[in-house]
């Protein structure tokens, strides 16, 4: 872990705004899952959308999370940025994207890495669920 | 302890604010006693005046003659003095007995020695962090030149029974060095009673200033110079001492003299009164035994948490905790505290755990916002993991 905790991050850590923990939505439609053993974290990624198929739109993202403190943000994050989109457009997110919004060091790409499987994992699952 | 934030600071094995009366006798030494304590002169004279009656504290803190203590810049220093002076002394015979759970100061030292060539045996610890006294006594009458045991662990705050060990090095002819770093003002010492050869101390951890520590080297205790110069106390650690930081050590050993007993009273009740409110979750678990533990201290390992996450959010956020951990990175590389892993612990334990240490500033209030806080944000952390 840095001395230097990344300004980027670690307000979103403090204080997430899109834990499944917080959100009310009952009927998920696509959940993806992703593992980083080294660093011990996991990261669970749900989406709820509307409509079927690549043009459905997300209502709804949520993430669970267990890991460093970087895991927690990289996750709020990607749901920020998937919500009122298409799931075709979500897939447009890249690690580059997560990387420079959260300043994250090169020993922190891992946490982004995580998240972007989970996010693909879910994005394929609500497709074919609605599709 | 921060002008900016709001924290509570519970951090106190790490070091301490200065003691009332500290700053105030440096300040007079750098003043009214500048000139060097070595110089024959009035001056001189002054100024080494200042060092004997700190030495007289904290001769009288410890049960030591005055003149067997030697300044250094702290414990690591002297630490490096006790077991390097003592290896290089005895030479090619030294067998140097430890522990697994002690500071790096003693571990990193004796893995330099033993790569050049020093025998060297570890110790493990019990579940409870305590050093099985038969096994030492196996190794010690095995032929063991000195044996190095911290009497408080930094990490967990698990008294070693230093007694006992001083009379097993007694039985076979053993030195016996003591880290005391952190049993120094809290716990009684007495070098002559438990039959210790060389005490390690630093006065940052007593309400003292930092850069300044002392090695109680017993009389016919043979130890060879690390630090060579100018032939300052008796050889063995040569170079001008610093009179104001001496003066402030023996300010604060004055004053935990004072307190001792009243404090460790109301620490140890201040310390279970903060595990009432943390033992309220599930998944929690204290490390090491309330019966061997110092007063300050309270280690705590808690499941379902990741222990980098628990560590950043508590010393983060609106209401900080200053609290620290043996090792907040990834259990998983293995960078999870030695110490509590040597105990028993699993990895992701011994990588989710968090140490308050309490000390003179530390109140009622303090302590039930700290326990409060804490157990709100495991309960937020279990929750961001999907955690009931």
């Amino acid at each position: 872990m840095s001395r230097d905790r990344g300004a980027g991050w670690l307000s979103r850590f403090l204080a997430p705004r899109h834990a499944i923990a917080e959100c009310a939505i009952i009927q998920w439609h696509g959940l993806g899952e992703a593992d980083t053993p080294g660093e011990d974290a996991h990261c669970r990624i749900q989406l709820a959308c509307e409509h079927g198929g690549d043009d459905g739109r997300i209502v709804a993202a949520a993430f669970a999370a267990f890991g460093p403190p970087v895991v927690v943000a990289c996750a709020d994050w990607v749901c920020e940025q998937v919500e009122d989109r298409t799931i075709k457009d979500a897939r447009s997110l890249n690690l580059r994207a997560i990387e420079q919004a959260l300043a994250l060091a090169a020993g922190e790409r891992y946490a982004a890495l995580l998240v972007m499987d989970a996010l693909d994992m879910a994005l394929a699952r609500a497709s074919s669920n609605l599709g | 302890m921060s002008a900016t934030r709001d924290v509570r600071y519970l951090d106190h094995a790490a070091t301490t604010p200065l003691a009332p009366g500290v700053f105030e006798a440096m300040q007079q030494a750098l003043l009214e006693t500048p000139a060097n304590p070595a110089s024959l002169h009035g001056p001189g004279r002054a100024a080494a005046e200042q060092v004997e009656m700190a030495a007289d504290t904290l001769g009288t803190l410890v049960n030591a003659r005055p003149r067997d203590l030697i300044w250094t810049s702290g414990a690591t220093e002297s630490i490096n003095l006790a077991l390097k002076g003592a290896a290089e002394f005895v030479g090619d015979a030294a067998h140097l007995v430890s522990v697994v759970t002690e500071h790096s100061a003693t571990l990193d030292t004796l893995a330099w020695l033993e790569r050049r060539g020093t025998r060297v045996t570890r110790l493990g610890v019990d579940s409870a962090g305590r050093l099985d006294l038969d096994a030492l006594e196996t190794v010690v009458a095995d032929g063991a030149t000195l044996v190095s045991v911290m009497h408080v662990n930094n990490e967990t705050g698990v008294i070693q029974d230093i007694e006992a060990i001083g009379a097993i090095c007694g039985r076979h002819g053993a030195l016996l060095h003591v880290d005391a770093a952190q049993s120094l003002g809290r716990l009684p010492i007495d070098c002559a009673r438990m039959n210790i050869a060389l005490l390690s101390v630093s006065a940052h951890k007593i309400g003292g200033p930092k850069g300044i520590g002392a090695l109680f080297v017993r009389p016919r205790t043979g130890i060879a110079a690390q630090v060579h110069g100018g032939g300052q106390q008796r050889g063995l650690r040569s170079g001008t001492l610093a009179t104001h930081q001496i003066a402030g050590f023996g300010a604060a050993a004055r004053r935990v003299a004072e307190t001792r007993d009243s404090e460790h009273q109301r620490l140890a009740a201040l310390r279970d009164r903060l595990w009432a409110h943390i033992e309220t979750l599930d998944g929690v678990m204290r490390n090491g035994e309330r019966a061997h533990l110092a007063a300050p201290f309270l280690n705590v390992s808690v499941a379902d948490v990741h222990g980098e996450a628990l560590l950043v959010g508590l010393t983060e956020g609106a209401l900080a905790l200053a609290v620290s951990s043996g090792a907040a990175c990834s259990a998983a590389k293995g960078q999870s505290s030695y110490v509590l892993r040597a105990m028993g612990r699993t990895p992701r334990e011994a990588g989710a755990s968090i140490r308050f240490s309490l000390g003179s500033d530390t109140d009622t209030a303090a302590v039930d916002e700290a326990g409060a806080r804490f157990v709100a944000e495991v309960r937020r952390l279990r929750a961001l993991a999907g955690v009931a």
